[in-house]
């Protein structure tokens, strides 16, 4: 059994302390014997001190009697009263007698003046702010980071008419190798050293000509928000090595190139990636796929911020998708009218994981022919089930493009949605969960943006909110009275299931306030980057929800990373397998996303 | 005033008085033969017990370890690397002196350090000494419960508290367990009458 001192070392924030400021922590420890009685005698003395408790249970409770917080082995608690130096408000009722290690107030003053590390743990659990320390820890995986972090100029751009002598100039002397066109504001072209190389030189055309003639028309483009790894992916599609960037409003920003990637250190996702692109089969790219997981295993344990192994399944799903959609191109000829391939659920929020299936759809131009819609059938079966065999289940609920209900023209994907939202039976609610998170994967980019535009416009309906609310208020988070786990209790063990009762809640409250503000993203992230400033929730509350999502996927992504119990359902998480500083974590998570639930439940409840 | 007299008397409280917890681990049960291999000692200041001002010393002996370092884990190592007896002694005489001490099955560590300390010619006077297998032994026949061989054990009484266990038969951990185990029976008995330091002796007696 472990000594007092490899107890405490083992325990947040002391886990953090150098070797001197522990031994100093170790020395000024007291055991107390926590009773009815001993409390009255610290009562009595005026003390205060820091506690931690070693066995017993006592409850946190306020001056009014309500219970906030059942404290139990390995809980901190006295801390406040002695960060601000006031009396302590609430008061330790003794459920259980039992032994606390209790530390003075000087000793706490001396450790926080010591470790700043150890002073930022108790700034943070005072402002509950828990769930920010685990994340700050973790340095952003350069995958995920957004395109405008590298952007490193402003565009080089000119209009279209100017010669390609003039243009050739323009890069020459602000040293660039690509130049875009623009014109009326709008990207019209990129003209690269290889295509002056190519287009012009080689073929022997006048330098007087206007660089209409030879840029790249209408070129692949990205957006600034979103990461490095979509960068790449694009590249990697369109065998380019300069992206034009613009900005939500399609500005034109600036352009980012490969070796601005390669500059970034890892390399895994490239080499997956490129894999993908070069797969010129069928079977080449299922084979390819096939050895994603493996892959990622790998690179998971290495990467720091296990959140952006869901955004980089997403990704490559989306690459898989493509090439997929590509390859059937090459052999029937390319799509005979315009299309976008819709991805849902998961994959659209960029939170997928290993085990999620496939949810998604094909978005039809209004005016495609019954042929048409053949030709279509044909490319969602071959889609679907090239998937399937790269390792993405089929849907069981049958929510993929090769089910002819989930193939529709912009008009009959509007009146459906008006449907549920005229009629929001509970079916028409879980359909719009899963609908409501969409991004377009393949095809027509304008025409995804035009029809989402509408389908925002329809969901924004009171009665369909309120109904949305009040389901989203009967799902269960795992916290029973006084702050403590509800686990599920099997042969197994005790466990409970970060995903349903978690992750899910935060997705659908946050799916809610996006539908009342017409946001159109799906991603998790940039959902409460938009909701920032909005009436549903003030800036505090959406970081803390934020946080407690991050935690949580981060928490799952982990657990099926390195599943310790094969036999447990996927996503579940076993608290006393996690460390006290996790537990600690995981409660404060959970007592967010309940709160946020019940914050809901007023907001909505006036409507219900 | 009477009252009041009566209560200085009895000692005054229990919570104002110099406590400490020792242990030893010794070679053998044998009191004639024993001999000290380790000692521990924590201050008690109620309701807590200064876990940091703890010590703990092993004892330099060229003694055969028989069977007892299955029981207390000291090597012969550990024995030889230890500190000479009459050193552990004087530091343990000059922290304790005048203080109450506390030990569970208290008679055995008692004549053991008053044998030893006699022995180096040292003269040492705790205040006196409770003993927290007597006390619980009283607790438990006054609630007429069956005790059984495993009743009385160190660990059985800190599990029947709530108390953190704690690895067995090291000096300075057992000092700790016994040290919060008598803090225990203090608090859990006296309700919210103040207890005397006298009536606190009396049971450990």
């Amino acid at each position: 059994m472990a000594s007092d001192r490899d107890t405490l070392a083992q325990t947040p924030p002391f886990d953090n302390l150098s070797e001197a400021d522990f031994d100093y922590a170790f020395n000024h420890m007291q055991a107390m014997y926590l009773s009815r009685e001993s409390r009255e005698d610290i009562v009595r003395s005026g003390k205060s001190l820091l506690y931690l408790v070693r066995s017993g249970t006592y409850d946190l409770v306020t001056p009014q009697g309500q219970a906030l917080a059942r404290l139990e082995v390995d809980d901190l608690f006295g801390f406040p009263s002695l960060l601000t130096g006031r009396k302590a408000a609430n008061r330790i009722e003794v459920i259980q007698d039992g032994i606390v290690w209790t530390w003075e107030a000087d000793v706490f003053h001396e450790l926080r003046k010591r470790s700043t590390a150890f002073e930022q743990y108790f700034v943070d659990a005072h402002g509950k702010r828990l769930l920010s320390e685990a994340h700050a820890k973790e340095t952003v995986d350069w995958t995920i980071k957004p395109i405008s972090e590298v952007l490193r100029r402003s565009a080089v751009q000119t209009s279209p008419t100017t010669s390609i002598q003039e243009s050739a100039q323009i890069m020459a002397e602000e040293g660039v190798s690509s130049l875009l066109l623009v014109e009326d504001g709008q990207l019209r072209g990129i003209l690269t050293d290889r295509d002056i190389r190519t287009r012009v030189v080689a073929k022997g055309i006048k330098l007087a000509v206007s660089t209409r003639a030879v840029m790249t028309q209408s070129p692949a483009t990205v957006y600034e928000h979103q990461s490095l790894f979509d960068a790449l992916t694009v590249m990697g599609e369109h065998n380019v090595h300069h992206l034009p960037v613009l900005s939500k409003k399609d500005e034109v920003l600036g352009v980012v190139t490969v070796t601005d990637l390669m500059q970034q250190q890892r390399s895994e996702p490239v080499l997956l990636l490129n894999a993908l692109s070069k797969a010129t089969t069928r079977e080449a790219l299922i084979s390819e796929a096939l050895k994603i997981p493996e892959y990622l295993h790998s690179f998971g344990s290495r990467i720091k911020d296990n959140a952006s192994l869901g955004k980089l399944l997403a990704s490559l799903t989306d690459a898989l998708t493509r090439r997929f959609i590509q390859l059937f191109e090459q052999q029937h000829g390319s799509a005979p009218c315009a299309y976008t391939w819709l991805a849902f659920g998961s994959q659209a929020r960029f939170d997928q994981t290993f085990g999620s299936d496939q949810d998604n759809g094909l978005l039809l131009a209004d005016e495609v022919t019954e042929e048409q819609r053949n030709w279509f059938a044909k490319l969602a079966e071959d889609v679907c089930q090239g998937l399937a065999a790269a390792g993405i289940p089929l849907c069981p609920g049958n929510v993929m493009a090769m089910n002819p209900k989930w193939r529709m023209t912009t008009l009959e994907w509007q009146d459906t949605f008006k449907q549920w939202v005229r009629s929001p039976t509970p079916d028409a609610i879980l359909n719009s969960m899963i609908f409501f998170d969409s991004r377009a994967i393949a095809g027509s980019e304008r025409l995804y943006k035009k029809h989402r535009k509408e389908v925002a416009k329809i969901g924004k309906s009171d009665v369909f909110l309120a109904n949305i609310a009040r389901h989203i208020a009967t799902l269960p988070v795992p916290l029973g009275l006084f702050n403590r786990f509800r686990t599920k209790h099997d042969e197994t063990g005790e466990y409970l299931n970060v995903k349903t009762h978690g992750i899910a809640i935060v997705n659908d409250i946050v799916r809610l306030y996006s539908i009342a503000e017409e946001i159109t993203d799906a991603a998790i992230p940039d959902r409460f980057e938009q909701l920032k400033g909005s009436k549903w929730l003030t800036d505090r509350d959406n970081q803390n929800l934020l946080e407690a999502w991050q935690f949580l996927v981060h928490l799952r992504i982990h657990s099926q990373l390195y599943k310790s119990n094969a036999s447990q359902p996927s996503n579940s998480i076993a608290p006393e397998k996690l460390s006290t500083l996790q537990r600690r974590q995981l409660k404060a998570a959970f007592r967010v996303v309940k709160d946020a639930q019940q914050a809901m439940g007023f907001k909505f409840g006036r409507q219900l | 005033m009477a009252a009041w007299k009566q209560w200085f008397a009895s000692g005054g409280d229990w919570r104002s008085k110099p406590w400490f917890a020792v242990d030893c681990e010794s070679n053998g049960t044998d009191l004639k033969k024993a001999e000290i291999l380790s000692v521990g000692w924590v201050p008690i200041q109620p309701p807590f017990v200064a876990l940091g001002k703890g010590q703990y010393q092993v004892i330099q002996q060229q003694l055969n370890l028989n069977q007892s370092a299955v029981v207390h884990q000291l090597t012969h190592a550990d024995i030889q690397d230890g500190e000479p007896l009459q050193d552990v002694l004087s530091q343990l005489r000059e922290a304790t002196q005048g203080a109450y001490l506390v030990a569970h099955h208290a008679a055995f560590d008692k004549t053991l350090l008053m044998n030893a300390m006699r022995a180096q010619g040292m003269v040492w006077q705790p205040a006196g000494w409770y003993d927290t297998l007597r006390a619980e032994r009283k607790i438990l026949n006054r609630q007429n419960a069956v005790l059984s061989g495993k009743s009385l054990q160190l660990d059985t009484c800190c599990q029947r508290y709530g108390l953190p266990n704690y690895h067995q038969h090291h000096a300075l951990a057992d000092a700790i367990a016994c040290a919060e185990l008598f803090l225990a029976q203090q608090y859990k008995q006296s309700g919210s009458s103040e207890l005397a330091l006298n009536q606190v002796l009396a049971r450990g007696q």
